[in-house]
Parts: structure tokens; C-alpha cells; sequence
């Protein structure tokens, strides 16, 4: 069922074009970083499905959810099947250094939740870089990831906020119902080794900056990659 | 320091009995005494049973009068399935109180305590990483009668630990149990004929064996293991694999919302949820089990093993009504399998034991189809694929499994060696 709607997705709907995934390490654990997209997370599951589809290694990816959707009846027991994992510290370290596997974060999550359709691709501050820290300690590589589409696809109009109250979700977002056919472009980045930084300094100002190079890295490639662009739809 | 004169208290519960005749058995000790509010259930060739007030106010004259060195406590009520939450109070925290301060008094010769805990320590939080590590402690303030029991109970033990740096203080975290004679309200849902769930969940189960539970006991006794550990199985399944390896449907009665006034209803139809378990329905659990691991304790059932023993059992059981009725010791059978020299494999060795069986389960991993096998293989360590290698190799030889166990193999070696 979510491999149809996924294949369909990837290659009809969104027709799907990536770049530079050879920067993705083949072994070993590695933590992926990318832009958050749209309203829908529809980014997330393309960006798993193309390093599958790449047939560079047969690792699965997984995706970092929020907590508290984790509490939400349907969503969790989804999340958990198609292996995300919620956003936890000790999670992330488990994956990363004990299992040696990829872990998608979208840092911007928070903040990004509330972007609308106006500020597309303008990437919010990467706040406290939780990432950075669970990719220092765990010694691994972190690997941008600029990705073009989401954001139209499922554009955010606006919160529904007292609904939000209601359910106790985190966000309720007025959106389309069904993900627009845009067409997305995932780029893959050199990685930023965390090796200068050691297992032990986490130190703010340092893991700060790292995670703004990390952003305006993503923030570059995603300027470059909308002028390259024609049109929305079509590429 | 070699434990020669133990103290077992709730000996007459399932663990404590078969802890004291597991202890009965090792070499060099010289005394157990067990003692408990009822009259125990198992035989016990060496040990001496002494019959208690709830209260334990006897216990200090015991300690001494004995020379007890060390104390093994399994009382601790983790599951309000057959005793009120005031008593279980009394048990958990007041007679904990008074063991602790009879295990410090003047002319206890003390040095060694294993303290039964649980998983519940933890309680059910949407916050919480996959596995719980020991250290991870409490986020919020416990919030059910008995979690709060199970964080008062260990606060009295960490700070005995603290006044009494000379002594070994071991505190064990149970995840839920399962086995023939344990019996719990998580145990009495999975004994229904369909699963109860609660809709739109599919929580993570990670469960340990009851013969793991006394393994790991009788390893803290045998060894120093100071400090907290996790004792959990290999392995987590969803709740709904689990009622699939039971051959049962899951049932979602429960509602998302308001769960808790639901199970107030179904307790009049004489199914008890307890808020502990309505928790646990909804987040799952999960514990990393590591560091027992790293202490040098094998489990001897993973997770999956301790569900397909659980239904092999259940399958000889009425249907309904099996929930609540308590397992009767037979004697001549125990007895048999105890001391009879015809017994190859004896049915309570095992976890410890020098030499590990071949497999844990020659005779059910036989009826495991590749595909399944294939999927155990990721949760196995080293020393368990190589022995699994070769069972499958003398056996089956299944190519496709054979082939998975070499993948697995090479990658852990290639992890380590990376390390």
C-alpha cells in the first residue's frame, strides 16, 4: 500500500529529480539534514524513497518525529511502521553511533511549521542545533540536503488554531487536502564532518556555528536551485 | 565478597521460590532463610521459611540472628491485579522503609542487597526515547499509585545505598513478566481471547521471561553488581505481534479519548485494566538492557521466545477463566525434574549457566519459516548468530538463512573492530 503510493508519488506525481547522492556515506551512521517542507510531510518520505530508488544502499532512513505526535492516536502506530523515530537525544544517539544508521532531521520543524506560502525556502534558524550536538557526540558526518517542492506542493494557508486546542496537537494546518503535483528536485550536499569539533566540547558557540553553515548551505542551494528553475509545476 | 548466608524475602511468590531453590543449588552457600506473610509454594531442601507480619517488624532479629550477609528482595507489588493499592503501599513502601533500616541497624552483617524493581519506575510518557537507559531518571512526577510506590520504594533504596558505601547495592528494573506461573494483569489481557487494545495504538512490548527474572537475580547475588540495571528480553515486538504470535485477534475496545472512564466500565464486566497498563497501551515501553548485558548475564529468552513459550503454554488451557487462578505446585513433577539424574537439561538452569543449550529453542525455531528466522537475526549478538550458524548449518541449512547470518555476522565484526 505505502510502496503504490509511493512509487506513484515519486515518479508521476512529483516526478522526482535528485542530485549528488553519492555524498550520502554507504556505511557507517550518518545524519541527513534538510529544509522542512510544506504543510504535509511530504519531503521527508520523498527524500527516503530516492536514496532507495538510487540503489545506493539498501539502509533504510529514518525519519525524526515530533514527540508529541507520538501520543496521538493513528499517527504514532503510522510513524513506527514506516520507521520514524520520535525526535529524542538518546534516539538519535542509539541510531547514529550504537546502529550506524541514517537519521533524517528537519531542524527547522518548530519555527518552519508556521511558515506560509510567502516565505517558501527562506530557511529559519536552525535553533539551539540539537542536530549538530547528536552528530558530534556520535561522531558522525552530517549531510545537507536542499530540497525544492514540498513547500508548493502542500502550501500552508493558515492554523487552525482552535482545532489545535482541541486535539492537542501540535499544529493543525490549513493546507490542500492532497499534495499539488510540484515538481521536486532533492539535492544532496557535501558533508560537513564533525570531526574538529570533539566528543566532548559542546561547547554552544561552536555547535552554533556549525549549524549555520549547515543552514546557509541548504539556504545557497535552495536560492540557486529556485532561480535555475521555469515554472513550479513543470521544473 | 562471596554471598554465603542469604535472606530471600516474598519467597512465597513465584520468583522467590524458585530464587531460593535455584541458590539452593550453588556452591558455597551455607544458609538461606526465606521469609513472607504466607506460607510458600515451592519445596525447599536447604532453605528455612520464617513467617512474617506484613510490616516486617521481625526482620532486624532475623538479620542478625542468622548472620545474614546478604538480603534479596522480591517483593516489591508492580501490579494491582490481587491486592488493594493501600496494601500495596504498605508492602512497596512502609515494610521497604523498615527492611532498609533493619539492613543498616546496628549488628546486621548486611553487605549485600538486591533490590526486585520495575519497569514502571519509568512510567508512560510520549517524551521518551525508544529505550529507556537507567539513568534517564524521571521526567515529570509519577502520576499512578503504584509508579509513585515503585519511585518512593528506590528512593529509600539509593539513599541506604548512600549511608552504606561498604555494601553492594544491586536494584533490578523487571520489564513485564510472562511465564507459567507469573501471573499479572498484563498477562491476564494476553490469556483473553482477543487482545484488548486501545484504537489507533500499537504499542511497543518488551517483556522478560520469568526464568530470566530469577537468572538475573541469582546473577546479582553471585556477582557485585552495584548500582541500577535494566532487566529486560531481547528484542520489542508491537502489541499486535504479539496477539499475532498468540494466534489471537487485537481487539481495539478501548477508545483514544477517555480510555480511562472505558476501563472503569469494562472493570464491571471483570476485566481490570490498571492505569499503569492503560499507559503502557498507549506509549508502549521500551528498556535498553545493555548494561546487565555488559555485566556479564545472558538472557536465555528474547522477547519473541518468551511470547511463542507463553502460547505454547496458554494453548493447554481452558479458554476462559484461566486469568486468575494460581498455579499449583505439583510436587512429584517438580521433584523429578529437580533431582532426578534422567533429567538432561534442568528446567531452571539456564541465563548463567557456564554452557548455554545449543539454542534456546531447538524445538520451536525448527517450525520458524526462513523468513522469520531472517528476522530475529538483526536483535542476536555475536556469540548467538555463531551458535545459530552452526544449528542451522548441521539442521535445516536453509541457504537464504545461512546467507543472512553471514551478512549479520561480517557487519558486527566489522562494527566492533571499528569501535
Amino acid at each position: 500500500m505505502d510502496r503504490t503510493l509511493y512509487e506513484f508519488l515519486y515518479r508521476y506525481w512529483f516526478r522526482t529529480e535528485i542530485e549528488g547522492v553519492e555524498h550520502v556515506p554507504s556505511e557507517g551512521g550518518a545524519l541527513l539534514v534538510a529544509n522542512h517542507g510544506g504543510a504535509a510531510p511530504t519531503g521527508g518520505p520523498m527524500i527516503a524513497k530516492a536514496l532507495k530508488e538510487s540503489g545506493h544502499q539498501l539502509r533504510p532512513l529514518h525519519l525524526l518525529t515530533d514527540p508529541p505526535l507520538q501520543g496521538f492516536p493513528g499517527l504514532g502506530m503510522l510513524f513506527t511502521k514506516l520507521g520514524a523515530v520520535p525526535d529524542h537525544p538518546d534516539n538519535v544517539h542509539r541510531l547514529l553511533f550504537d546502529e550506524r544508521q541514517l537519521v533524517l532531521a528537519v531542524p527547522e520543524r518548530a519555527q518552519a511549521a508556521g511558515k506560509a506560502v510567502g516565505e517558501r525556502y527562506r530557511v529559519r534558524s536552525f535553533e539551539r542545533g540539537a542536530f549538530v550536538r547528536a552528530a558530534v557526540r556520535a561522531g558522525t558526518p552530517i549531510v545537507p540536503i536542499a530540497v525544492l517542492g514540498p513547500q508548493e506542493a502542500s502550501p500552508l494557508f493558515g492554523r487552525v488554531d482552535p482545532l489545535r486546542r482541541l486535539t492537542r496537537l501540535p499544529r493543525v494546518p490549513l493546507s490542500t487536502g492532497f499534495p499539488l503535483p510540484a515538481k521536486f528536485r532533492i539535492r544532496f550536499l557535501a558533508p560537513v564532518g564533525t570531526s574538529e569539533l570533539s566528543r566532548v566540547a559542546t561547547d554552544g558557540a561552536a555547535v552554533q556555528a556549525l549549524a549555520e553553515e549547515v543552514r546557509s548551505i541548504i539556504q545557497a542551494n535552495l536560492l540557486q536551485m529556485t532561480a535555475g528553475r521555469r515554472s513550479v509545476w513543470l521544473g | 565478597m562471596d554471598s554465603r548466608r542469604i535472606l530471600i524475602t516474598g519467597v512465597s511468590r513465584p520468583e522467590g521460590g524458585r530464587l531460593a531453590q535455584r541458590l539452593e543449588r550453588q556452591p558455597g552457600v551455607e544458609a538461606i532463610v526465606g521469609v513472607d506473610t504466607h506460607d510458600p509454594q515451592h519445596e525447599f531442601e536447604l532453605a528455612e521459611f520464617v513467617r512474617v507480619d506484613p510490616q516486617h517488624a521481625q526482620f532486624g532479629r532475623i538479620l542478625r540472628a542468622a548472620a545474614i550477609d546478604t538480603v534479596v528482595d522480591t517483593r516489591l507489588v508492580d501490579d494491582p491485579l490481587r491486592i488493594s493499592l493501600k496494601d500495596a503501599h504498605e508492602v512497596n513502601v512502609t515494610a521497604t522503609i523498615s527492611m532498609l533500616a533493619a539492613c543498616g541497624g546496628p549488628g546486621s552483617r548486611v553487605r549485600k542487597l538486591v533490590f526486585k524493581s520495575s519497569a514502571h519506575y519509568y512510567g508512560g510518557d510520549p517524551g521518551h526515547p525508544a529505550f529507556l537507559s537507567e539513568e534517564i531518571g524521571r521526567a515529570r512526577p509519577p502520576r499512578t499509585a503504584i509508579e509513585s510506590d515503585v519511585v518512593a520504594a528506590e528512593g529509600a533504596v539509593e539513599s541506604f545505598a548512600a549511608r552504606h558505601p561498604a555494601s553492594t547495592v544491586t536494584v533490578l528494573r523487571m520489564a513485564d513478566q510472562v511465564g507459567a506461573e507469573a501471573r499479572s494483569s498484563y498477562l491476564s489481557l494476553l490469556a483473553l481471547p482477543a487482545v484488548p487494545s486501545l484504537l489507533g495504538f500499537d504499542p511497543r512490548c518488551q517483556l522478560i521471561h520469568e526464568e530470566d527474572v530469577v537468572g538475573a537475580l541469582a546473577h546479582a547475588v553471585a556477582h557485585n553488581l552495584p548500582g541500577t540495571y535494566n532487566a529486560a528480553a531481547d528484542g520489542v515486538l508491537a502489541l499486535s505481534e504479539v496477539a499475532s504470535l498468540l494466534g489471537k485477534p487485537l481487539l481495539p475496545v478501548l477508545p483514544p479519548w477517555g480510555a480511562g472512564l472505558a476501563a472503569g466500565q469494562l472493570r464491571r464486566l471483570g476485566l481490570r485494566i490498571p492505569v499503569e497498563l492503560l499507559g503502557q497501551l498507549r506509549f508502549g515501553r521500551g528498556l535498553d538492557n545493555r548494561r546487565l548485558k555488559a555485566a556479564g548475564y545472558t538472557y536465555r529468552y528474547t522477547t519473541r521466545e518468551a511470547v511463542l513459550k507463553l502460547h505454547a503454554e496458554h494453548s493447554g488451557r481452558p479458554l476462559l477463566g484461566s486469568g486468575g487462578e494460581s498455579y499449583h505446585y505439583e510436587r512429584e513433577v517438580e521433584e523429578f525434574l529437580r533431582w532426578s539424574p534422567s533429567v538432561r537439561c534442568a528446567p531452571t538452569a539456564g541465563g548463567s549457566s557456564p554452557d548455554p543449550p545449543e539454542h534456546p529453542q531447538p524445538g520451536s525455531y525448527d517450525e520458524l519459516s526462513a523468513g522469520e528466522v531472517i528476522e530475529i537475526i538483526a536483535s542476536l549478538e555475536p556469540d548467538a548468530l555463531t551458535r545459530l550458524r552452526s544449528y542451522e548449518a548441521s539442521h535445516m541449512a536453509r541457504w537464504a538463512v545461512l546467507e543472512a547470518l553471514d551478512g549479520r555476522l561480517a557487519q558486527k565484526q566489522g562494527s566492533e573492530s571499528r569501535r
